[in-house]
């Protein structure tokens, strides 16, 4: 019996320092369910500036990409359908972080993109974001509250079933594959 | 390209301080409206170095290693080199210039990237247990030692190993002897 209780014990602690460790990356994000925060960014295609309060009373994919990312590009065209497909009337933003201009625009123009796009120039938005890596993508409401996040390279049939949620306006579950995110520890080739 | 827009921005900025003094209050105030004014395309304004005082450059290290860097691992956003400890680490350079304090700030990254964030983790609920448990188990460990000693001493001190039959051993010495003349 003592010997059980022992081995409960050792278990339990065994168990909460996996529990500890599992979570250094997580798929929830406190903004969930809170107001998306504000920022403005200069664009890449126009000499223009995109303010995200703009958008408000539109639902908005608001996505963090790099262009030195490689899951980055498997969801490139994923995007680009998606806007296709969903836009105006679901509106398709793309932040680069940690990246050079040069780069950033072969990117954008190799893949075909035209939704908006721009930097985060003194990675100010990542932080407000609480971004760990790219690519990580948010779901903001009409009514500019985070829905939901996905971390990882978005597959249409997730960004589907995410702009399904946004346009319900409900909060939806996290979702993604944190072993394919890229974290902001290094700058990129 | 951003490192160069950096330098030069630094450098405009030093330049700029070089000019007559200012109180230090008016030197703060006045360097934001020069940063705001630079007839410039260079969007990053807001990635200009921070000019704190003293009392505020002890202040921004301390939540600087009171903050994890989240893309590395156990290191704080003042050890770690990388880039989003940088981002994070002028993000608190520039609120405190603002004036916001050490808990308004540790809330702001609270609420973005949860308790996790916080490398000695609050005093309150669950997390009290991240807290109590070495005491507990450093406890639990001198009580086990405790109760295994006084186990010992209560028991009687182990017999000698027994011995072989007399008569056996002594036969088997004779014989070898014998057999070594």
């Amino acid at each position: 019996m003592k010997r059980f209780l022992v081995v409960m014990i050792l278990a339990g602690v065994v168990g909460m320092f996996a529990w500890a460790l599992s979570r250094e990356q997580t798929l929830a994000s406190p903004l969930v369910g809170k107001p998306a925060p504000a920022f403005s960014m200069p664009l890449y295609a126009a000499d223009s500036t995109l303010d995200l309060e703009t958008l408000r009373g539109t639902p908005v994919v608001l996505n963090f990409w790099a262009s030195w990312c490689l899951s980055c590009r498997d969801e490139a065209r994923v995007l680009e359908a998606g806007w296709d497909r969903y836009g105006p009337e679901v509106a398709f933003v793309g932040i680069a972080v940690n990246d050079e201009e040069g780069p950033a625009e072969d990117f954008i123009r190799r893949y075909g993109k035209t939704y908006h796009l721009g930097s985060d120039v003194d990675g100010s938005v990542a932080v407000d974001y609480g971004l760990y890596g790219v690519p990580e993508t948010f779901f903001i409401g009409r009514d500019g509250r985070i829905l939901s996040r996905h971390i990882g390279p978005l597959t249409a049939a997730d960004l589907d079933r995410r702009i399904a949620e946004l346009e319900a306006g409900a909060v939806g579950e996290a979702s993604g594959d944190p072993s394919r995110v890229q974290p902001l520890s290094i700058e990129g080739p | 390209m951003r490192r160069w827009r950096i330098a030069i921005l630094a450098a405009l900025v030093s330049g700029l301080s070089a000019q007559p003094a200012p109180s230090q209050d008016e030197g703060q105030a006045d360097l934001g409206n020069k940063a705001a004014a630079m007839p410039t395309d260079l969007e990053d304004v807001d990635s200009l170095p921070v000019v704190l005082t003293p009392e505020q450059e002890e202040l921004a290290a301390e939540i600087e290693s009171m903050l994890k860097c989240p893309v590395c691992r156990s290191q704080s956003v003042r050890t770690s080199r990388s880039f989003m400890a940088e981002d994070m680490s002028r993000r608190i350079r520039r609120m405190v210039a603002e004036g916001r304090s050490k808990e308004e700030i540790r809330e702001y990254f609270v609420a973005r990237y949860g308790d996790y964030i916080v490398l000695a983790p609050r005093k309150e609920g669950f997390t009290w247990t991240v807290w109590l448990l070495p005491f507990a188990l450093v406890l639990g460990g001198a009580v086990t030692i405790v109760a295994v000693a006084r186990r010992w001493r209560g028991q009687p001190p182990p017999a000698p190993p027994a011995a072989p039959p007399a008569g056996t051993y002594m036969q088997e010495l004779e014989r070898e002897l014998e057999e070594t003349k």
